[in-house]
Formats: structure tokens, C-alpha cells, sequence
């Protein structure tokens, strides 16, 4: 049940980096997820700490010790893919027996280990039956059984839920997060799904071009994202961005966008010039709904977007990009009607417009 | 522009071993130049009840009208039916002007209308700089909104489109579902949009018709289906979560009523005990609450949070209440934390209930 901790590890192929010198601590039995657009390098991350591949630099620690050179069942680690990857025409009893199968132990070993850790998640009852006949739950309690049946200490999971329908996943996620609660080991998740983070993740760490973007908790990444990037990418509904200018007069600074203007008081240690200005969907409001904010300002729709119980109002400001707001609500307008938005300074993120990096956020200049 | 009106139309497929009823008994009227929307998950019917209106199946049972005429057996030409794919259906090799232009090129147009109609297509789909390349080079975004310009070029009497943006990357989905909303307002064309993915159909269409196993659930406006589901699966699918149901009993005591489980879970629901007589007063209900009217912090009701999921500035709070299970959605003020036990009420004029036999709506 070891912590776990990459050091400047880098992996190469055809000479390029596809994971860039990263530095990783996994805490013992916590829930750890590894998030990134596809490509980002993550699933590398995850071959290299199941000990798949080995790292071109850098070393990797289970524990303190080195396990670098290890491979996976030195390592006890165990993956479950895409899908949870059951064999179709294998009871959930052979699937589970599957890894020990290989290992060739006796069929009473077997047997006894299978029903303990069926017992341990609760499939007992359900392994004489076929993966097709078995719930989106039940498939991924077998899989982990898998994983688990094999001693595992670290089950890394790639993009479990990726494939599934969005509509049993709004119950799968909840379900991991019981499971890893009841078996109580490092479990590391790897996904391209925000809301998997979001909602899973005790700490995160998002990836982007073979490197560690940001690293924290839920809480850390969303309301201090490090850069745009991560402030598109880490949220519900994709943060808005667009140009300002900051300008700075006695002892007041000011926030001039195409949209709107506002002053600050506290001066903090935003350097004068252009940057980048980011709102969050969720943190805007439609004035007819919700009434005026500290900052309001006018356009026109060009779809209201219902997301069952929300919806996304794409909106022309004259900006170069549409704004996204999010109502709480079915919210539906006709396209090119007028609509006046709102919200409040405080939630303002003003990003470096040459590194892309937070400068402030509205919150920090309000004091 | 047709009205389009399908009549007690069943659809039974034969195969060795299994029968299966594709489409039953479905009762649909698609109002000239209305954009409706069919939504269900994989398997629910919508398929194959699209190939019926477009004339690639035929119903075992039941009749097909477009307007008034009876169509149940006209070819799909003659139906005048043009439909896009989840996949854009493209020339590969011949330019996307040619493309957009072959179904008129079909039709024997003159040269110089063609030219005409390619153009102001090609205008409203935003694809004029491409007309002189090849499809085979274009990202999958462009082709589909070919696809679209080549369905739109001939003036179909219905237009039906079966996920036809489900490839294309975020930025493109939200451009064509504009350009689609905007094409619709504008031309009235009447419009069928198939799909699984309930924002496509609540986002486009003016009615929705939920399918589920064959059967025509509810057909409604996106503000009816959210707020007065007609059924648990219509509660359900719609949503993101969707709608807590919760079977209880229903318990008469000291002149109040009660929704009530053996473990415990107690509802006061004495402000609707008229309506309820007046359906007999069923023994049991389904309880049907949206997790966002799930109101946290005070309530009659104690509930243990087990999982919190974070989406944005509000909370999903997997709770545990008793015997029974259900969700809040919650602005992120409440910071409950899974092992936490709060209270929860429900906002009343929100409460839904269900037969638990049929799943239909009682109230």
C-alpha cells in the first residue's frame, strides 16, 4: 500500500519527449486522478507507474524504495483498461480467476481467493453469470476483482468511463468512488473527463504535452487555475476568455475590456498592458432571471444550448469568441434576441497575455 | 413543406430465433415545418422509425401520411425525404461544389440556377472558400456541413437528420446547431432530428418525442418533459441527473398522510391528500423529486452523504436517507462532505408522483 512518487521522470519516443520531466507524489490509498486531453502523455504516466515501460530518466518510488527496474507483479500493481476489457464468453468467476489462471496456482487457491474478494465486493452472488448479463456496476466491481485478486497494492484505471452512455455514468462515478472507499488501496485514475476529476479526484494533476500542468486538489485547480489552459479545460462548461488591458491611474487600476470596464482599489502587482480576461460560465447571470450585478453588459443570443437541467446561453457580445453563460434552468430564447448579462468582480481571472499564466484573480484585487 | 403522420405504426422484425418489436404501435403527428426531435437510447426505436418516415422500411403495421396522402408504400424518392447521417456521405474525389450540385444535376436543372442555388447554400453553411476542393482533404466539421448543403439543395418535403453532429468537435456542434436553428426558423422546413443525446434534442427542437422500447413515452416541449414528466423513464432521461424516484407506501395517521418506507423515511404530503383521494388514494407511490428541488441544510428528513461530486459551483451530494437513496444538486455554499448527516426537505410544488406498476404520472 505504498506512496507513490515520480521523480523527474521523462520517457522518450522517436527522440521526443512524451512525458517532459515530471514529478509526481501519490499519497497512500487515496484516490488520485491524472487528467489530460488525449495525447497529453497521461496514459504514459500510467504505463510507467504499473511498470509497462521504463523511464528514459528520472526514477520512480514505491515507498521510498526504488521499483524503476520493476515490472508490474513486483511492482503489485494492477490496470484495468478502457471499458473494464471483460472477456465476453467467461463467466465473472473466470474472469476474475483469469490473472491467477496465468499464474498457475492450484484450482483450490483459485477458488478461494475469487470468492474472498467477490465477497469483499459484494458480486458473490453474482459470478456464475456472463459480463452481458451483468450491470454497468457489476462489470466494474469484476474488473477491479481482477485487478484485486492478484494481491494488487495500486490499480490504475485508463478512461474507465469513457465509453460508457452518459446517462449510466452519472451513477458509475459515485459507484468508484464506494469502491475505493470499501477496498481501501491507491487507487489512480486516468482520464480525459473533467467531471471525472472533479468529482472523483482527491488530488488531481492535469497534463498537457508530456508535462504537469497544475497539481492539487478539486478546490485548488478550479478556483486558481495556473493558466488558461487549465482554466478552459478544468471546469463544467469551458471558461471564457478574451482580450483586456490593465491601466493603471493614481492609486486605482483598472480592467478595460471591449465589454466592460471596472476599477480596484488594491493595486496588488498586475504589471500595465494587455492580458487575457477569464469568467467562468457559471459564476455569469442573465439579468432577467437574476437581476443586476456589479458588472453588467449587453449582447445578442445565438443559441440558448438546454443541457437537461441547465443551459448554455451562447452569447454575441462583439467579442471575438461567443460568451458562454450557464442558467441554472431550461432557459430558452429565440437566436438574435438582445440579453443583458451580469457579474460580479470578484470573480474575474486576469491571465498573462504573453506566458498565459494567472497574474490575478478579481477576488485578490477587491482585498 | 409536409405534414407528417404516422398512424398506429408497428414494426416487427423476424429473425431465426427472436421476434422483435422495433416500433410499437407509435401514434406521431410532425406539424408542417416543425422541428421536432426523437430521443431515446440505443434500441429504443428512433432508427427505425426515421427509416419508416423516409421510406426505407416499411411498417408491419399502421399507416404513413404526409399531409394528407397516404404514403405507406411510396418509394423513398418519391417521398422527397432528404436525410444526413452521423457520418458525412461525400464524393470523395470530385469537388464539393459537385457535390452540393449532384442532386440537381439529378434533377435537370439549368447550368446557371445550380450555380445560383450552390452559392447562396454555400453562403448560409459558411462553406463558400471551399467549394473548389475536394472532400477527401476536409476535416470531418466541413463535410458535415456539406453533407447539410446537399440535403438542403433539393427542397426536400422533410428533412431528417440522424446524429448528425455527434463527430464533430465542440465549437462546430454549437456553429451548426445555430445554423440548423437558424435554417429552420427561416425556411420552415419540416425537421425530424434523431438522436440519444437529450441537449441535441432539447437545443433544436420545438417537441420532443421520448422513446423508449418501442413506445412513444411523452411528446412535449423541453419545458414540459422537465417539469411534468408523464412517466419514471421520461423523469429520468431527462435531466443531468436525472429525477430521484423513490417508491414508498402511502400511510394515513392522525388525519395527516405520509410518504413512508419500513426503514424509516417519512414524508408529510398532507398538502395533496385531496388530490390523491380523488385517485382512490393508492396504497403505494413512486416518489419523483429533481435533485436540484432537493433542498439541504433543513427538513424533515435525515440523510447521510456518501459522495460528493463537484460540477463547477454546484454540488451533486449522493445521500442515503433511510432506506433509500437519492441525489441533491446544490449550490456549492453547502459544503457537506461524504459522511456528513444533514437534513433535506423537497420543495413541494416540485413533488411528482408515479404509479410503481405502470410508471406513469399520478400527480
Amino acid at each position: 500500500m505504498p506512496e507513490i512518487k515520480l521523480e523527474n521522470v521523462s520517457k522518450l519516443i522517436d527522440q521526443k519527449p512524451i512525458v517532459d520531466n515530471v514529478s509526481l507524489e501519490i499519497p497512500d490509498k487515496s484516490l488520485f486522478c491524472i487528467l489530460g486531453p488525449p495525447r497529453s502523455g497521461k496514459s504514459m504516466v500510467m504505463r510507467l507507474i504499473a511498470g509497462l515501460e521504463i523511464p528514459d530518466k528520472g526514477r520512480i518510488l514505491f515507498d521510498g524504495e526504488d521499483v524503476t527496474s520493476l515490472g508490474p507483479v513486483e511492482r503489485k500493481v494492477a490496470v484495468a483498461f478502457q471499458d473494464f476489457a471483460l472477456y465476453p464468453h467467461l463467466t465473472a468467476f473466470d474472469n476474475i480467476a483469469s490473472p491467477l489462471k496465468l499464474m498457475k496456482l492450484p484450482k483450490d487457491e483459485i477458488r478461494r481467493r475469487v470468492m474472498d474478494v467477490a465477497r469483499y465486493l459484494k458480486i458473490d452472488h453474482r459470478l456464475t453469470h456472463y459480463p452481458s448479463e451483468l450491470s454497468g456496476g457489476e462489470k466494474q466491481r469484476v474488473a477491479i476483482a481482477r485487478a484485486l485478486v492478484k494481491d494488487a497494492e495500486v490499480i490504475l484505471l485508463d478512461e474507465p468511463l469513457v465509453r460508457l452512455d452518459y446517462k449510466i455514468r452519472e451513477d458509475m462515478r459515485a459507484e468508484l468512488y464506494k469502491i475505493q472507499r470499501e477496498v481501501g488501496k491507491n487507487v489512480i485514475l486516468i482520464t480525459s473527463d473533467p467531471l471525472d476529476a472533479m468529482s472523483l479526484g482527491e488530488r488531481i494533476a492535469i497534463m498537457n504535452e508530456g508535462k504537469v500542468l497544475q497539481l492539487g486538489t478539486m478546490e485548488d485547480l478550479y478556483e486558481t487555475p495556473a493558466n488558461i489552459l487549465v482554466g478552459r479545460y478544468f471546469g463544467v462548461v469551458e471558461m471564457n476568455i478574451f482580450d483586456g488591458e490593465v491601466v493603471k491611474t493614481n492609486d486605482m487600476i483598472s480592467i478595460k475590456t471591449k465589454i466592460f470596464e471596472t476599477s480596484f482599489k488594491n493595486t496588488g502587482n498586475l504589471p500595465e498592458g494587455k492580458v487575457k480576461i477569464g469568467l467562468r460560465p457559471e459564476h455569469m447571470s442573465i439579468v432577467e432571471l437574476s437581476g443586476k450585478k456589479e458588472i453588467n453588459f449587453k449582447g445578442k443570443i445565438v443559441l440558448t444550448e438546454v443541457v437537461g437541467s441547465d443551459t448554455i446561453v451562447h452569447i454575441d457580445a462583439g467579442l471575438k469568441e461567443l460568451l458562454r453563460v450557464s442558467v441554472p434552468a431550461i432557459y430558452r430564447r429565440q437566436i438574435g434576441e438582445g440579453i443583458e448579462v451580469g457579474f460580479n468582480a470578484e470573480s474575474l481571472y486576469i491571465f498573462s497575455s504573453e506566458d498565459e499564466k494567472l497574474l490575478a484573480r478579481g477576488g485578490d484585487l477587491i482585498g | 413543406m409536409v405534414r407528417v403522420f404516422l398512424d398506429h405504426v408497428t414494426k416487427i422484425f423476424k429473425g431465426e430465433k427472436k421476434r422483435v418489436v422495433a416500433v410499437d404501435d407509435v401514434t406521431l403527428e410532425i406539424p408542417d415545418g416543425a422541428f421536432v426531435g426523437l430521443l431515446g437510447p440505443s434500441g429504443c426505436g428512433k432508427t427505425t422509425t426515421l427509416r419508416i418516415i423516409a421510406g426505407l422500411e416499411t411498417p408491419t403495421k399502421g399507416k404513413v401520411y404526409f399531409d394528407e396522402e397516404e404514403v405507406t408504400d411510396w418509394e423513398p424518392r418519391k417521398r422527397n425525404v432528404a436525410m444526413v447521417f452521423q457520418f458525412p456521405v461525400l464524393y470523395p474525389t470530385i469537388t464539393v461544389y459537385e457535390n452540393i450540385a449532384l442532386p440537381l444535376r439529378a434533377a435537370k436543372e439549368p447550368e446557371s440556377e445550380i450555380r445560383k442555388k450552390v452559392k447562396e447554400i454555400a453562403e448560409l453553411m459558411g462553406i463558400t472558400e471551399i467549394l473548389n476542393e475536394k472532400p477527401i482533404k476536409l476535416d470531418v466539421n466541413s463535410k458535415q456541413k456539406i453533407s447539410l448543403a446537399k440535403a438542403l439543395i433539393r427542397d426536400p418535403s422533410v428533412f431528417i437528420l440522424d446524429e448528425p453532429l455527434t463527430v464533430l468537435d465542440p465549437k462546430a456542434r454549437i456553429e451548426l446547431r445555430t445554423k440548423l436553428k437558424k435554417i429552420q426558423l427561416g425556411m420552415k422546413k419540416t425537421m425530424i432530428y434523431v438522436t440519444h443525446d437529450q441537449t441535441e434534442s432539447l437545443t433544436l427542437a420545438e417537441k420532443v418525442a421520448v422513446m423508449n422500447a418501442g413506445k412513444i413515452l411523452q411528446y412535449d416541449t423541453p419545458e414540459a418533459l422537465y417539469d411534468n414528466p408523464a412517466n419514471t423513464f421520461v423523469g429520468w432521461f431527462i435531466g443531468n441527473p436525472g429525477m430521484n424516484l423513490i417508491e414508498c407506501d402511502v400511510v394515513e395517521e392522525n388525519g395527516k398522510l405520509y410518504l413512508s418506507t419500513e426503514g424509516g423515511f417519512r414524508y408529510d404530503i398532507s398538502f395533496i391528500a385531496d388530490e390523491l383521494k380523488k385517485l382512490g388514494q393508492p396504497k403505494t407511490v413512486v416518489l419523483g423529486i429533481r435533485p436540484e428541488f432537493v433542498e439541504v441544510g433543513s427538513g424533515p428528513l435525515k440523510a447521510k452523504c456518501v459522495h460528493a461530486e463537484y460540477v463547477g459551483n454546484r454540488i451533486i451530494l449522493h445521500l442515503e436517507s433511510y432506506d433509500r437513496t437519492l441525489k441533491a444538486k446544490t449550490p456549492i455554499t453547502v459544503r457537506a462532505r461524504p459522511g456528513d448527516t444533514l437534513r433535506i426537505d423537497f420543495v413541494k410544488e416540485r413533488i411528482k408522483l408515479f404509479d410503481p406498476k405502470t410508471g406513469n404520472a399520478l400527480l
